[in-house]
């Protein structure tokens, strides 16, 4: 088990597998040669406590002392949410128009991806409690204001996978 | 993913009502509000509570540090805030006597690019300015407008 059941660090989903950390093992190689092959760059390097990967850019950096499956999971959906994102023709990455709300709409859709496995493998009832407080830690209210009543954002958002 | 999230940063009632009594310059400089820009997000458990307790203690830090330990010949300031802050170490309480921190939580536009986006189609739904430069701009894009509609 990692560090996950420390004060302030991620917690733990409850399941053995998803709780696994990934450095080292045969699927993160697979995964780090499979998402470099798709122009993307992984760094490691320790993270600030409760924080197991970032993506900046197209600059994956994981902390090796945390990076579980269930946080590689979560990162895959980001890497396809940037690259449909990209097949739209939007700059995932840009600033401009909607850009806040988009990497909040990118997080709402990877913590309710992370939901439904939750649901399908019996992730424990705190994780899921953590998964429903992280998506409301992003998907502001004045955001989903904005997506009811603006039509240019319901077009944008309808066009982005998340 | 990675994100700038900002803060503002002001006095609280207990400030302006101390400032009300000390040097102007000072009350000044601890009166305006701060704008800070901080990178979050992430795969990660950190909370609202825990950025914004980040703010205030590096808030305080940053006071102590340029106008205390770091303070020029002319310290009004310096005195001004020994006094108010007392003996490190510094709490977020401390901070919450002093002054209030709100996270920007709305929708950001950017007045470029909105311009870009509307300027097109809609001046002509703009009144006259009668301020010499803000009329030349809605002139402009008046302008821009015309050009638009007569293009093949």
């Amino acid at each position: 088990m990692p560090s996950a059941s420390l004060p302030g660090e991620l917690p733990s989903t409850g399941v053995v597998e998803f709780d696994r950390l990934m450095i080292g093992t045969e699927q993160y190689l697979r995964w780090v040669e499979k998402i470099e092959s798709r122009g993307f760059l992984v760094q490691q390097r320790a993270l600030t406590r409760g924080t197991a990967c970032e993506i900046a850019d197209r600059v994956v950096t994981v902390d090796p002392e945390r990076f579980r499956y269930t946080d590689l999971l979560h990162e895959s959906r980001h890497i396809r949410q940037i690259e449909r994102a990209e097949e739209q023709g939007i700059d995932p990455f840009g600033e401009g128009r909607f850009a806040t709300i988009r990497r909040a709409w990118f997080e709402r859709g990877a913590y309710e991806y992370e939901q439904r496995l939750g649901r399908k493998f019996g992730f424990s009832r705190d994780y899921l409690g953590f998964l429903e407080e992280r998506i409301n830690h992003y998907w502001k209210r004045s955001y989903q204001q904005e997506l009811r009543f603006s039509l240019a954002a319901q077009e944008h958002f309808g066009r982005l996978w998340r | 993913m990675r994100f700038e999230s900002l803060y503002i940063i002001r006095p609280t009632e207990a400030l302006k009502k101390r400032l009300e009594q000390i040097d102007p310059d000072v009350a000044q400089m601890l009166s305006e509000p701060r704008l800070w820009t901080k990178s979050e997000g992430g795969r990660t458990a950190w909370t609202d509570k825990d950025n914004r307790a980040q703010i205030k203690l590096l808030f305080l830090l940053r006071l102590w540090s340029d106008y205390v330990v770091g303070a020029s010949a002319d310290d009004r300031l310096k005195a001004c805030l020994e006094n108010m802050l007392g003996i490190p170490p510094f709490s977020e309480d401390l901070f919450d006597h002093w002054w209030e921190v709100e996270r920007f939580d709305g929708v950001d536009e950017c007045f470029e690019e909105v311009e870009h986006r509307l300027s097109l189609d809609q001046p002509h739904l703009l009144a006259n300015s009668p301020l010499p430069r803000v009329e030349a701009w809605l002139s402009d894009l008046a302008s821009q407008e015309a050009v638009a509609s007569s293009a093949p």
